[in-house]
C-alpha cells in the first residue's frame, strides 16, 4: 500500500485519537510535572453550624482560608516540581528506606519474605503487586478458556450456537460495575455460595476474610469476566480459517490435535496476540472488583489508587502521576508483544 | 435538547398526592444542580423540578461520584453546575479554595419570601457559605428483643458495648456487631468518631502537623480492633449498605448506623426485624465522655464560577427547602427548619448531639487526614501491623498530601 | 463447557431471580429459593423513574458510536494490515499507549476544555469521546482480521482496474463480516456499558441507562433503590440478548461468504 493512501485511510481515526487522547495525555504529563493548589493563610475563624430546633453551635479555631485576588477568586499556585509527583506516587522514598535499612540476615528465604512483607506494606508497591498478580493470573486462563469455548461452540450444531454464544459471553456484556456486584453478593456471609458450602457440610467459609481467598475470588472474577472476550474474538477468527489446508491435513491423516496445533492456531496467532495485548492492558487497569469487593486492604490496584487520589484527596497532579505510571507499566508489560508486532510489520513481503 | 423528565421521582411518588407547591421563582434561564444520591436529596431535587416552566429549565443530577465532579467543576473556568449539595466534609476544600460564592446578599433579599431561618445558615466568619436543611449523626442501633432476652442494658460506653457483644456471642449469636470497615472512607469515619471522643485530634491547628500518633489515638484504634473480633470475618469487605442489610436481615445484633436510616428498619419490604430495633446515642469511649460520633449537616452551595444566574438558582434552592417541603415530608429525615416535628426515629440523633458529639471538623486538613487514615488503619485491624505503626503510616501519607496541597510547609 | 455455562450464567440468573422480589427477600440470609413475586421494581424503574428516557439517550449514543467507530476503524485497520512502512508500527504502538490511559484521569483533562467550549453534556461530545477511546482497540482488532484476508484478493481486484478504495469496498469488506460484526459488538458494548465517562460528561437528564444504573447501585443508603437498580440491570441485558442473536447469524453468514470467495 502506498504511503499516501495509507495516510488517507488512517486519517479519521488518527485525528480522533490525537484530539481526544493525545492532547489530554500531553495535558496529563504537564499536570504530573506540576503541583497546584490555592494559596491559603491561617486565620482565626468562627464557623457556625445548625443543630436542630433552632439551636446552633459555634466553633472558633484557626483554619486555612483562601487568599483571594482582586476578582474574588482564590490565588492559584502553580509550581514546576519535575518528577516529584511521580516519585511521590511511586513511593520511592518508602522503598528506599526499606532497601537501605539495616536488617539481620539469617537465611535467604527469611530475608526475601521479610523484604516482601515490608515492600508490600508500602501502598503503591502492594497495589502494584496485586495488579501484576491479577494480570498474570488471569491472562493464561482467559486465553485457554476462550480458545476451548470457541472450539467447542464451533463444533456444536447450528441450532444451538446462538444460545451458546449468548450464554458464553454473558459475563462480558453486563457493565463491570453491575457484574462485580452480582458476583460479590454471592460471596457474602449467608449468601448463596457460603450457604451452599455450609449445606454441603463443609462448614462456614468466609471468602472475603483474608488475603488469599479474596485475591482468589477477584482473580476468578477477572477470568470469568474476560474469557468471553477471548472466546468471541477467537470464535469469529475460527470462521475465517481457510478450509483447504484443513482438508489437506485431514487427507494427510493429521489428528485433531495436529490440525489444531499446525493449522488453526497459527491462523489465529494475530488474534491471540491482540487478545493478549488488550487483556493485559485491561487487567493492569483492574478497578471495579477492587471497588466493589471493598477489599483494598487485601487487594489493591494502581487504578484504584488513582481513583482514590482523585476522589478523596482531590489531587489531580498526583492522579496524573499515577496515570503516567500506569502507562509506563503497561508499556513495559507489552514489550514482548510490541517486539513481535514490529517484526511482523517489518518482515512483511 | 433539555428533556423535562425526572431523574428519580421515587420519593415524590411516595407522597400523598397533595397539590404541588406553587413555585414563586422569578427570572429565567437554566439551573443545574449536582448532588449525592440519597432519599432526601432525591426529594429536594424533585421539588426543584416543580419550578420548571417556559424559559426556566431545572436539571438535578444525582450521582454517587458527586464529590470529584463538584470539585472539578467549581475549579474550572466556568462551572456548568450552578449549585451543589455538600456536607461538612465536602464543603471544606471548596471553601478553602475560595470557590464558593458568599450568599449574604441573596439571603437578605429573599429572607422573607422564603422564610429563611437563621439556623439554616452556615457561616464562615461573616460569610454565609451554605444553606443547610438537614442534620445527621451516627448512633447506636440494637436489637431490643435480644438485649431483653439476655438481660443486657443499652451500652453507654464502648467497654459496655464490648461486654454486651461478648455475652451475645456466648449466647450463640455468631457476629453480634457490624460496622462498615470495608470502605476506606467509612472506616476512617468510624475511627474519627472514636478519636475525637477520646480526646484526640486529627492535626495541630497551628501548624497543620498530624496529631494522631498519640496514646488517645492508639487507644481509639484498639477499640476498632476489639470490635472486629465480634464482627463477621467478611467485614473488611462490607460497606455501610452491607451492614445495614445485615441488621435488617437479623444477622447482627448491634451496629453504629447513620441516624436518618432508622425508619427503614421498620419497613417490612426491606427488613425482617420490624419493631425490634432500638435506637440510642452513640456510646462514649470512656465513662462520662461525649458520644463517639460527629454530627453532620447537608446543604446547598453556589460557586463563584457558575454559568447561570445566582439569583434564580438561589430561588430554586429555597423553593425546594421551603417549610412546605418539610411539612409534607416530616418523617424523611431530621430537618433543620423549625416546623419539623421530631419523631421516634430522630430522638437518638438529637440525644447524641446534645450529649456533646462535635460537628465533623470543617477544615481541609481533616479531609486529608480522613483519607490517609482510611487507607492505612485497616492494616492494624486485619492484624498486619501494630496500631502505632499503622497510625504512623497514615501520618506520613497525610504529610505528603498536605504538602502537595500547600497546607504544610515542609 | 457445561461447567462454564453454569458459571457464566449463575450470577445473572440469581440477579434475574431477585429482581422480582422485595429487598427483604432478595437479600435474605440464608438465601431463599422461593419468595413472593413482585413486578414493583420493574414498574418503578420504567414507569416512575422514566427509565425509557435514559434508554433513548443510550440508543442514540450507542448507535452513533458504533457506526462512527466501525467506519473509521475499518479504514485504519485495513490500511494498517496492508501498509509495509514503519509508520504503521508506530501508529499501533501509539494507539496502545493511548489505550493505557485511565479514564478517570482523561476526564480531568476533558472537563475544563468541554466547559470552556460549551459542549459539555451533548450527545455529540460523548459520542466523539467514546469513539476516540474505542479506536485503539478497534484498529488493533480489525487489523488482525484484515491480515487474515489474503492480499491476493484485493491485489487481484486492483489489477482488474479497481482503485485501492474500490478494492477495499467491493472485495475486502464483504468477506470481513465476521471481523466487523465482532468489532461492532465490542464498540457496542463499550458505548452501552460505559459508566464513568457517560456519567460524568452528561448532565442528569442526558445520561445513559448504564450511568443511571451505576448510580442506583453505587448508592449505599436505600436497599429499595438498590432493588430498582437490580431490576434495571436485568432490563438492560434484554436488548443485548436480541442483538447477540442477530449478530450471531451474521457471523455464520460471514463464514459462508468468506468460504465462497476465499
Amino acid at each position: 500500500m502506498k504511503r499516501k493512501s495509507f495516510l488517507l485511510f488512517v486519517a479519521p481515526s488518527v485525528v480522533s485519537m490525537l484530539l481526544l487522547i493525545a492532547m489530554p495525555l500531553a495535558g496529563v504529563v504537564y499536570l504530573a510535572l506540576h503541583q497546584s493548589y490555592v494559596k491559603t493563610e491561617l486565620v482565626e475563624l468562627t464557623t457556625e453550624v445548625p443543630l436542630f430546633g433552632g439551636l446552633k453551635r459555634q466553633v472558633t479555631r484557626t483554619v486555612p482560608q483562601p487568599v483571594l485576588d482582586e476578582n474574588g477568586r482564590g490565588v492559584k499556585v502553580w509550581k514546576f516540581v519535575g518528577a516529584d509527583n511521580i516519585v511521590q506516587a511511586a513511593e520511592v522514598e518508602g522503598l528506599d528506606e526499606i532497601l537501605s535499612g539495616a536488617r539481620e540476615v539469617t537465611s535467604l528465604r527469611g530475608f526475601i519474605s521479610e523484604l516482601h512483607r515490608e515492600i508490600t506494606n508500602v501502598d503503591f508497591w502492594s497495589a502494584l503487586e496485586f495488579t501484576l498478580l491479577y494480570t498474570f493470573g488471569t491472562t493464561p486462563f482467559v486465553l485457554l478458556i476462550g480458545l476451548g469455548l470457541a472450539l467447542g461452540v464451533d463444533r456444536a450444531s447450528e441450532r444451538l450456537r446462538g444460545t451458546m454464544v449468548f450464554v458464553s459471553i454473558l459475563p462480558m456484556i453486563v457493565t463491570p460495575v453491575v457484574s462485580s456486584l452480582a458476583v460479590y453478593w454471592l460471596f457474602l456471609d449467608g449468601a448463596v455460595i457460603a450457604s451452599l458450602i455450609e449445606a454441603l457440610g463443609f462448614g462456614r467459609f468466609y471468602f472475603l476474610a483474608d488475603q488469599l481467598t479474596i485475591r482468589t475470588v477477584i482473580v476468578a472474577y477477572g477470568i470469568w469476566w474476560a474469557a468471553p472476550f477471548a472466546f468471541i474474538i477467537l470464535y469469529a477468527g475460527l470462521q475465517t480459517v481457510p478450509r483447504d489446508p484443513l482438508e489437506a491435513a485431514m487427507i494427510d491423516g493429521a489428528s485433531a490435535w495436529q490440525r489444531l496445533r499446525y493449522v488453526v492456531i497459527p491462523h489465529l496467532m494475530p488474534l491471540l496476540a491482540v487478545i493478549t495485548v488488550i487483556h493485559v492492558m485491561d487487567a493492569y487497569r483492574v478497578f471495579e472488583p477492587i471497588l466493589v469487593f471493598g477489599a483494598s486492604v487485601f487487594a489493591n490496584s494502581v487504578q484504584y489508587l488513582t481513583y482514590y487520589t482523585l476522589s478523596y484527596e482531590d489531587n489531580a497532579n498526583k492522579a496524573a502521576a499515577y496515570a503516567i505510571l500506569t502507562v509506563i507499566g503497561v508499556v513495559i508489560l507489552l514489550i514482548p508483544v510490541l517486539v513481535h508486532t514490529y517484526r511482523d510489520q517489518a518482515t512483511r513481503r | 435538547m433539555k428533556f423535562k423528565y425526572i431523574v428519580a421521582a421515587a420519593a415524590l411518588a411516595a407522597l400523598p398526592s397533595t397539590a404541588l407547591a406553587e413555585c414563586k421563582v422569578e427570572g429565567s434561564g437554566e439551573v443545574n444542580v449536582i448532588s449525592n444520591f440519597f432519599e432526601t436529596l432525591e426529594l429536594i431535587a424533585n421539588t426543584m423540578k416543580e419550578c420548571e416552566r417556559d424559559g426556566l429549565v431545572v436539571d438535578a443530577k444525582l450521582t454517587t461520584e458527586h464529590r470529584s465532579e463538584t470539585e472539578q467543576s467549581f475549579a474550572a473556568g466556568s462551572s456548568p453546575f450552578d449549585a451543589a449539595a455538600v456536607a461538612n466534609s465536602s464543603i471544606t476544600l471548596l471553601q478553602a479554595r475560595g470557590q464558593l460564592r458568599p450568599l449574604n446578599d441573596l439571603v437578605d433579599k429573599y429572607r422573607d419570601t422564603y422564610d429563611i431561618e437563621d439556623q439554616m445558615l452556615i457561616r464562615f466568619g461573616d460569610d454565609i457559605m451554605a444553606i443547610a436543611f438537614m442534620v445527621n449523626a451516627q448512633h447506636f442501633y440494637y436489637r431490643k428483643d435480644l438485649f431483653e432476652e439476655h438481660g443486657l442494658a443499652v451500652p453507654k460506653t464502648y467497654d459496655e458495648l464490648l461486654a454486651a457483644a461478648k455475652t451475645l456471642k456466648a449466647a450463640g449469636i455468631e457476629h453480634p456487631y457490624g460496622a462498615a470497615f470495608g470502605n476506606s472512607w467509612e472506616l476512617a469515619n468510624e475511627y474519627v468518631n472514636l478519636l475525637l471522643a477520646n480526646g484526640g485530634q486529627l492535626f495541630d491547628p497551628a501548624t497543620s502537623e498530624p496529631a494522631f500518633e498519640t496514646p488517645e489515638a492508639v487507644e481509639a484504634l484498639e477499640i476498632l480492633g476489639a470490635l472486629f473480633e465480634y464482627m463477621s470475618p467478611n467485614s473488611m469487605s462490607l460497606d455501610f449498605g452491607g451492614v445495614k442489610r445485615q441488621l435488617q436481615q437479623g444477622d447482627i445484633a448491634m451496629a453504629i448506623q447513620w441516624g436518618d436510616q432508622a425508619p427503614t428498619m421498620d419497613n417490612a419490604d426491606e427488613s425482617t426485624v420490624v419493631g425490634k430495633i432500638g435506637y440510642a446515642p452513640a456510646p462514649a469511649t470512656r465513662e462520662g465522655g461525649p458520644p463517639a460520633s460527629t454530627f453532620w449537616w447537608d446543604g446547598y452551595v453556589i460557586p463563584k464560577n457558575l454559568d447561570g444566574d445566582p439569583d434564580v438558582t438561589f430561588q430554586v434552592i429555597m423553593h425546594a427547602l421551603g417549610a412546605e417541603t418539610v411539612a409534607k415530608n416530616n418523617d424523611t429525615t431530621l430537618w433543620i427548619r423549625s416546623n419539623y416535628q421530631p419523631t421516634q426515629y430522630t430522638a437518638a440523633i438529637t440525644e447524641t448531639v446534645m450529649g456533646g458529639a462535635p460537628p465533623y471538623p470543617m477544615n481541609p486538613q481533616s479531609s486529608l487526614a480522613h483519607s490517609s487514615l482510611g487507607e492505612n488503619i485497616s492494616d492494624f485491624i486485619t492484624g498486619k501491623e501494630s496500631a502505632a505503626q499503622s497510625l504512623a503510616d497514615a501520618a506520613k501519607a497525610y504529610r505528603a498530601a498536605a504538602r502537595e496541597q500547600g497546607l504544610l510547609a515542609n | 463447557m457445561a461447567v462454564w455455562f453454569a458459571v457464566a450464567t449463575f450470577p445473572f440468573l440469581w440477579m434475574f431471580l431477585i429482581s422480582f422480589r422485595k429487598a427483604v427477600d432478595a437479600f435474605a440470609t440464608p438465601p431463599k429459593l422461593f419468595a413472593p413475586f413482585t413486578f414493583d421494581n420493574f414498574h418503578h424503574v420504567w414507569v416512575e423513574d422514566a427509565f425509557w428516557h435514559f434508554a433513548i439517550n443510550t440508543t442514540i449514543v450507542t448507535a452513533a458510536t458504533m457506526a462512527v467507530s466501525l467506519t473509521i476503524g475499518c479504514l485504519a485497520g485495513y490500511a494498517l494490515a496492508r501498509y509495509e512502512g514503519k509508520l504503521g508500527f508506530w501508529l499501533l504502538i501509539a494507539a496502545l499507549v493511548f489505550r493505557a490511559m485511565p479514564h478517570v484521569v482523561l476526564l480531568t483533562a476533558y472537563r475544563p476544555a468541554f466547559f470552556e467550549l460549551g459542549i459539555w453534556s451533548r450527545y455529540e461530545t460523548l459520542i466523539v469521546v467514546l469513539v476516540a477511546i474505542n479506536q485503539p482497540f478497534t484498529i488493533w482488532m480489525l487489523r488482525a482480521f484484515f491480515m487474515g484476508i489474503p492480499r491476493d484478493m484485493d491485489e487481484a481486484a486492483m489489477v482488474d482496474g479497481c482503485s485501492r478504495w474500490g478494492a477495499f469496498r467491493r472485495v475486502v469488506v464483504p468477506v470481513m463480516w465476521p471481523g466487523i460484526v465482532t468489532a461492532g459488538l465490542f464498540s457496542f458494548l463499550l458505548a452501552y456499558n460505559d459508566f464513568i465517562i457517560s456519567s460524568q460528561l452528561m448532565n442528569g437528564d442526558m445520561t445513559t441507562m448504564t450511568a443511571a444504573l451505576g448510580n442506583y447501585m453505587g448508592q449505599k443508603q436505600s436497599v429499595t433503590r438498590l432493588m430498582h437498580g437490580v431490576a434495571g440491570a436485568v432490563s438492560v441485558t434484554i436488548p443485548i440478548i436480541i442483538l447477540v442473536y442477530a449478530f450471531q447469524k451474521h457471523i455464520v453468514s460471514g463464514l459462508t461468504a468468506g468460504a465462497v470467495k476465499g
